[in-house]
Order: C-alpha cells, then structure tokens, then sequence
C-alpha cells in the first residue's frame, strides 16, 4: 500500500475514534459503542505502526524511532502537502 | 397505537437513530432527542461526509429554483 493510502486509512480511523468519543462521553454504557470503539483503536494503531515502520514517525514524543538518528526532523513538517493527502481524490476514490 | 404525537414512530423494521418518547414539560424549553446509534457510515465516506453518524448528515442542499 502506498504511503498516502495508508495515510489516508489511518486519517480515517482516527476520525471515527474521535466521533466515537464524542457519542461516548455522553453514552458511556453503550457497550456495543465501546465495542467499536474499540476495534477501530486497535485497527488505527496496528495501521500506524505499519505507517511508521515504513516512512517514519507519526508523533514527535510517542513514535519509535527506527534508524539510529532522530527521523521526526528529516520528515516533511506535518502540515506541508506532501505529508498529507488530498481529501477531494479521496472522495473520488469511495464513489 | 394511538399517536399521542409526542412519540416519533420510526417507519416498519427501521430504526430511530434517537430516543423516540419526548415529553415536552414546558413553554419556551428547546429539546433535544438522545442520540441512538442504528447504523455508521463507512469509515471513509465518515470523513468526507464529517461524521460517522448518518443521522447526525445534514448537508445543507439548495432548491432548484
């Protein structure tokens, strides 16, 4: 999986864990919500370790550093273009 | 059933994506529903469409003229 499809799927998972959370801070007894929460928590971080083994740190404090010098520098700053994806193509791609 | 048309009755076999027995107390006190989870959008189209809860999606469509 490319860079920006893996990026984008973990975009998304992260999405709904924060939608989840929203509906759970007011129906914290909805375990089948919690349930879901759940999965979509353990699928985004197995995606992100993958993301992160492959083309470097996430978070500048709670990433692995793989290599032996810091990658969080070298990476595109988070909020440039290249270390994100384009929401509209995304669409495109679910139609 | 008779309707006291306080209760939302949800169409055969769907489900109400909120509390359906609202019991307005009072004059000039806005109410709203408790959300009831029915159904989830993908996980993709939740972040094109800005919540996984269909029926929190209201986009905002204009008339043709």
């Amino acid at each position: 999986m490319s860079e920006k499809e893996l990026l984008k799927k973990l975009t998304v998972l992260d999405f709904m864990a924060v939608d989840l959370q929203l509906y759970l801070d007011t129906h914290p007894d909805d375990t089948e919500a919690v349930e879901k929460y759940n999965s979509v928590i353990k699928d985004a971080d197995l995606l992100r370790s993958q993301y992160e083994k492959m083309y470097g740190p996430l978070f500048s404090f709670r990433s692995y550093n793989h290599g032996d010098t810091f990658k969080w520098v070298g990476e595109p700053w988070p909020w440039k273009a290249e270390a994100n994806f384009n929401i509209e193509e995304a669409e495109k791609e679910d139609k | 059933m008779q309707n006291d048309n306080k209760t939302a009755i949800a169409p055969a076999g769907e489900c109400l994506p909120y509390e359906a027995e609202i019991a307005p107390d009072s004059l000039a006190r806005a109410y709203v529903p408790y959300q009831k989870i029915c159904s989830y959008f993908s996980p993709s189209k939740g972040l094109v469409n800005g919540t996984i809860f269909p029926g929190l999606y209201k986009p905002y469509r204009c008339k043709e003229a």
